[in-house]
């Protein structure tokens, strides 16, 4: 009878973890969910560097310092977004964002994407944002007729641990709303 | 044929072997009882955790009183609206004192340790939605809200078909009660208000003058933060009209300077044979059942303007009938005063729209 018994134990095998109590055995599984590999998937490398996922905004791809996200025609390793000591506002958050320059124009077109690490998104420099966030939505126009789209919210921890939250799935599509003079930007609009 | 004799002292070793073995759902694991064997799954595995997640607990805690208590707690994986993550009101000392009732402060879904919601007030959605009385001085119940069928399955009892009576018929195999709350989204914006000015008054003619205001008083108390917050049951907001000097017409009166949107309704089931009055505890099971999967963007219809928008006037002739002619041509969009007023209107209805893709 002992052997039967034994022969019913439960044996933890690869990303299960069971633990014994006298009343019973409590089964976890490890892991976070099924890996759901979408455009813009940001990866931190330590706490200073980043790998995206390739993404497209208007079919336009996006790139590291004009490095295009997959490597290139060449087959090179994709690009690192390295930026150091993360820009983080007062309350530890920063976004690495893709940042769009449009041609100004009847259409307003985008010309170039390229992926940015900043302390807030509706800055012109990339630096906090004082004061409160933009209320009426929408991506606020920053000078040389840029704008940026999160893709993902840093939260640097007083410990110094950077935690990363995936904003953005999939591919975007982008258009401008101009002001009455049809010449200047007023906000932009991202959508999937 | 012989019969095996085990000394009490075996038999209870071999009781506990068999106790300690017996398993339990941890972290991640989904198991399912069967007759003859327990089938394991790896919930996590099998899922997608996407934003605005919500997962129930119950937690039995003590209260400043000393008092043993326990409550449902709703978690929810951080979401983000315009790339912002959401906040939770918490208790102004918590996680140090996390006693509720007294001053609160928002709390981000990304902070560490997370946030979390109190659900405890809960609807009964098998109960009459509402009772009435006809003429004939019948009283006549609403049809129970009811809950999806998925719950059918579960055997929960149906809900109140409406009619004369307020219960449904009795089913023993569905014996379970069930109790539902909304999670609702509140995203502050700017307000608009129009203002309706009466300039002059004749003997049988009025001037009217429309004007609009932008208000962001809920937007600066807010901080434009975007909160979640659980009611028991999530009413979409009305337009607020007032009944103005405007040829009586419903007028934008100042609206409620945010936009919401329900994220999920967790359910809550009863173990078999629960009375019709009892009260969630840990003994039930929650199920929440999300409204929204991605992350959110929002944004108002328009920006106001940087200079106030011009009032129009509008010159009405009661006597003349020119209100009358007014009137029809508000209903009438070939007429151009309509165009004037309809675009006005427009220029001061700040609600905005919420988008994930």
């Amino acid at each position: 009878m002992r052997r039967a018994v034994l022969a019913t134990r439960l044996v933890a095998g690869n990303g299960v973890r069971l633990r014994e109590t006298p009343s019973g055995t409590v089964v976890s599984f490890h892991g976070a969910g099924g890996t759901f590999s979408h455009p813009w998937l940001v990866s931190l490398q330590g706490t200073e560097a980043a790998t995206i996922r390739p993404g497209t905004i208007n079919k336009v791809s996006a790139t590291i310092k004009g490095k295009p996200l997959d490597g290139g025609e060449a087959g090179d390793p994709p690009p690192v977004l390295n930026f150091g000591k993360p820009k983080v506002d007062k309350e530890g958050r920063g976004w690495i964002c893709a940042e769009i320059t449009c041609k100004p124009g009847e259409r307003w077109i985008v010309e170039k994407v390229e992926i940015v690490q900043v302390a807030d998104p509706d800055t012109n420099d990339g630096g906090p944002l004082e004061g409160l966030p933009n209320a009426t939505g929408g991506s606020l126009p920053l000078s040389g007729n840029r704008a940026r789209h999160p893709l993902a919210m840093l939260r640097l921890r007083k410990s110094g641990r950077l935690d990363l939250y995936q904003v953005t799935f999939f591919d975007l599509q982008h258009r401008v709303k101009l002001a009455p003079d049809q010449k200047t930007a007023v906000r932009h609009f991202f959508w999937s | 044929m012989s019969v095996p004799v085990y000394p009490s002292g075996k038999w209870n070793e071999f009781a506990a072997l068999v106790r300690r073995a017996w398993p339990f759902p941890g972290r991640g694991a989904r198991l399912a009882y069967r007759s003859g064997k327990v089938v394991l799954e790896a919930a996590a595995a099998a899922s997608f955790a996407h934003p605005w997640q919500v997962s129930c607990v119950w937690e039995n805690y003590t209260d400043a009183a000393g008092k043993p208590r326990g409550e449902w707690r709703a978690f929810i994986r951080p979401g983000f609206v315009n790339g912002r993550d959401g906040f939770l009101e918490m208790p102004e000392e918590w996680p140090e004192k996390p006693d509720r009732g007294g001053a609160t402060r928002p709390v981000a879904l990304t902070d560490d340790p997370a946030p979390y919601l109190v659900l405890d007030d809960w609807r009964n959605p098998l109960e009459p939605a509402s009772v009435s009385a006809t003429l004939g001085g019948d009283i006549v119940f609403a049809k129970g809200e009811g809950y999806p069928k998925f719950f059918e399955r579960l055997g929960v009892r149906p809900a109140s078909p409406g009619g004369k009576f307020p219960d449904a018929e009795i089913d023993p195999e569905r014996t379970r009660e069930i109790r539902a709350m909304d999670i609702v989204l509140t995203k502050p914006r700017l307000g608009s208000a129009l203002d309706v000015t009466l300039l002059n008054v004749f003997a049988d003619s009025q001037t009217h003058q429309l004007g609009a205001t932008f208000q962001n008083a809920y937007w600066l108390a807010q901080e434009g933060r975007t909160k979640l917050a659980a009611f028991s049951k999530h009413r979409p907001l009305g337009d607020q009209t007032i009944a103005s000097p405007f040829l009586g017409l419903p007028m934008n009166a100042g609206d409620p300077q945010f936009d919401q949107l329900k994220i999920a309704t967790v359910y809550v089931v009863s173990p078999p044979e629960a009375g019709a009055d009892a009260e969630p505890d840990q003994t039930w099971s929650a199920f929440p059942k999300h409204d929204v999967f991605w992350n959110l963007s929002h944004a108002t219809r328009f920006i106001p303007p940087a200079a106030p928008l011009p009032p129009i006037r509008l010159v009405t002739g009661l006597a003349f009938g020119i209100l009358d002619t007014l009137a029809a041509a508000m209903l009438a969009p070939i007429n151009s005063a309509f165009n004037e007023v309809h675009a006005f209107l427009n220029q001061a209805d700040m609600r905005g729209k919420f988008w994930t893709f």
